[in-house]
């Protein structure tokens, strides 16, 4: 159970740095770029892309511990209304769909990433390649499936939902 | 069977799921039941969605607002606004309105404004004679001003779905924004006569001055945002970017209340926001996707033709239409999904498609602040610990406002126009 709570903590501890030095990355490739055009009049073709790359990154890490936290964006209207027993059953239930669809996404992605490397495809300018761009959803939405189920690894019997419980 | 592509994502969004999710399973029940597209159109489509230069301005706005935000940035400017409006009756209410509008200016999230001006308005609104239900209804709903004064992130989002001009939409929104801001000020005002609020502040040509010269850096982000945008120097995207390089420098080297470990914080805080908002991006382009593979605009749009009806006539359903969007889902959302839905029906009309984004954005900015899925209340009611049924009629008001308001801004097409005409 502790083993449990402990990777998920250590896990999104590292997601969510990888998601702020991205966008620190990002902001400093823009900033760079600019320069780089109106002081020196030679901007940084690669410059598009790789920012580009850095925000799919930010996405998918950061939508994968957005789950860990439980704090997507959703209609709760029904939730809070309901008995505590049936909400408990409806946050099962949609923890456990969710786990379903992330993990059909991976399934469908790795085949995506798979074909990728087969043909060795880069992109455009930054000549990045694009398995390891659509590597992010594979990697993004693993986690998204991880953390539910390390959620009820560690979680103490009888926990409510934190969304539900303000 | 195409009937699970409507009922999926509806009867899970009522359940509660995430509303990504809600998209995705959707969309998968689609491909499953529906069309025999290969199944690995999914992770293309939602990384193609997500992969775009000109969204690339939403982490960049996210982050300098969040910066803005924590730091005495905020604060500056909302001492600008009270050596503006001090000494006028309903003055501390005026302020919280002004301070959205200027904070606006510089944030593109509706709810970042929301809990920069919130956090240090209601307090003091409390303190100063303004009733409970309407100070959590002003600083709920004034926020939702930021989504049409620019940067706008849903302008953003709109001109990428509806292939439109960022800097058009940016300018469209000032008019119709300003506009709302004079309704909510003069509703502020009556309320504070109607209920004898005391007078706050005082004005004064060397206090104003003095609050300008405090706030001058501050004012330096807008102009560098619109300066470079509209002089062509910067795209919305490079802006955005150098606008989050400004708000550092001003932060940590000029008015020196940011460190480095703030920094570290916000872009991680700001990462997260962004991923929170564009994984619905992408799971609503991969709904949106299927919705015009299967030709339901077309389908739609023949509906529409067939039942003859003017264009106000069609204006109207779709105000009506959005404004029930608008209080279920997110604006994101919306408009990602109803933007390929209605384009067609609207240019068939012939409305300009500048003019039709605003009446979009206006109409889900209103749905930022109402139930039952209002993100702007969700974050009053996290920040003050309120329930919702105290927030709920303090917003009805505005609600109205808003809904008023509308009416200009839908049947008005200049006051949306005008200002395009000069870029």
């Amino acid at each position: 159970m502790r083993l449990a709570a402990r990777a998920t903590r250590s896990l999104t501890t590292l997601l969510r740095s990888l998601a702020g030095a991205m966008m620190l990355a990002a902001i400093a490739v823009n900033f760079a770029n600019v320069v780089a055009r109106y002081v020196v009049l030679r901007p940084f073709p690669w410059a598009e892309e790789t920012m580009q790359f850095l925000a799919v990154w930010i996405v998918m890490l950061g939508a994968a511990v957005i789950t860990s936290h439980q704090e997507h964006l959703r209609m709760d209207a029904l939730l809070v209304a309901v008995p505590p027993a049936v909400r408990r059953g409806l946050v099962a239930f949609d923890t456990l769909l969710g786990v379903v669809i992330c993990l059909y996404v991976v399934v469908q992605s790795v085949q995506v990433v798979q074909m990728l490397t087969s043909t060795g495809q880069r992109s455009v300018i930054a000549r990045i390649p694009m398995n390891l761009m659509y590597a992010s959803v594979v990697l993004g939405f693993a986690f998204a499936t991880l953390f539910p189920v390390l959620g009820w690894l560690g979680a103490r019997p009888g926990a409510d939902h934190p969304d539900v419980e303000r | 069977m195409s009937w699970v592509l409507w009922v999926t994502p509806i009867v899970l969004l009522c359940l509660g799921l995430p509303i990504y999710l809600c998209f995705l399973a959707g969309s998968i029940a689609a491909l499953l039941f529906v069309t025999s597209v290969p199944t690995s159109i999914v992770p293309q489509v939602m990384f193609g969605s997500v992969d775009s230069f000109t969204l690339l301005a939403v982490p960049f706005f996210l982050f300098t607002g969040e910066l803005m935000g924590r730091g005495a940035i905020a604060d500056r400017l909302v001492k600008w606004c009270m050596a503006l409006f001090g000494g006028v009756r309903g003055s501390l209410g005026l302020v919280t309105v002004g301070s959205c509008v200027v904070f606006g200016a510089i944030s593109g999230s509706s709810a970042a404004t929301v809990a920069s001006i919130g956090r240090m308005m209601y307090p003091q609104l409390r303190e100063n004679g303004y009733g409970e239900r309407f100070s959590l209804g002003l600083v709920t709903a004034t926020g939702a001003i930021d989504i049409l004064i620019p940067p706008s992130i849903m302008m953003i989002v709109y001109a990428v779905s509806a292939e439109q001009s960022v800097p058009k939409l940016f300018i469209g929104g000032v008019l119709p924004g300003l506009l709302l801001a004079l309704m909510e000020g003069l509703f502020v005002v009556w309320y504070a006569r109607r209920y004898g609020v005391p007078v706050t502040g005082r004005a004064s040509l060397a206090g104003f001055l003095r609050a300008s010269g405090n706030a001058g850096w501050a004012f330096s982000i807008p102009v560098i945002i619109f300066g470079g945008i509209y002089s062509g120097v910067f795209t919305p995207t490079e802006a955005a970017g150098v606008a989050a390089i400004c708000g550092i420098a001003i932060g940590r080297f000029i008015y020196r209340d940011t460190s480095w470990r703030d920094i570290w914080a916000i872009a991680s805080s700001s990462g997260l926001l962004t991923a929170q908002i564009m994984i619905i991006v992408a799971g609503s382009s991969l709904y949106a996707w299927f919705l015009t593979v299967l030709g339901v605009p077309q389908a739609i749009t023949g509906f529409i033709d067939a039942l003859q009806l003017p264009q106000w006539g069609i204006l109207l359903a779709i105000n009506v239409l959005l404004i029930i969007v608008g209080g279920l889902i997110d604006p994101t959302s919306a408009i990602l999904v109803l933007t390929p839905l209605l384009v067609p029906i609207v240019k068939a009309a012939g409305v300009d498609l500048i003019h039709f984004g605003i009446i979009i954005t206006t109409n889900l900015a209103m749905g930022m602040f109402t139930p039952p899925f209002a993100i702007n209340m969700f974050v009053t009611q996290s920040m003050f610990g309120v329930p919702t049924t105290k927030i709920v009629p303090g917003l009805i008001p505005f609600i109205i406002i808003h809904t008023l308001a509308l009416i200009p801004v839908t049947y008005i097409p200049a006051l949306s126009l005008l200002l395009t005409r000069f870029i």
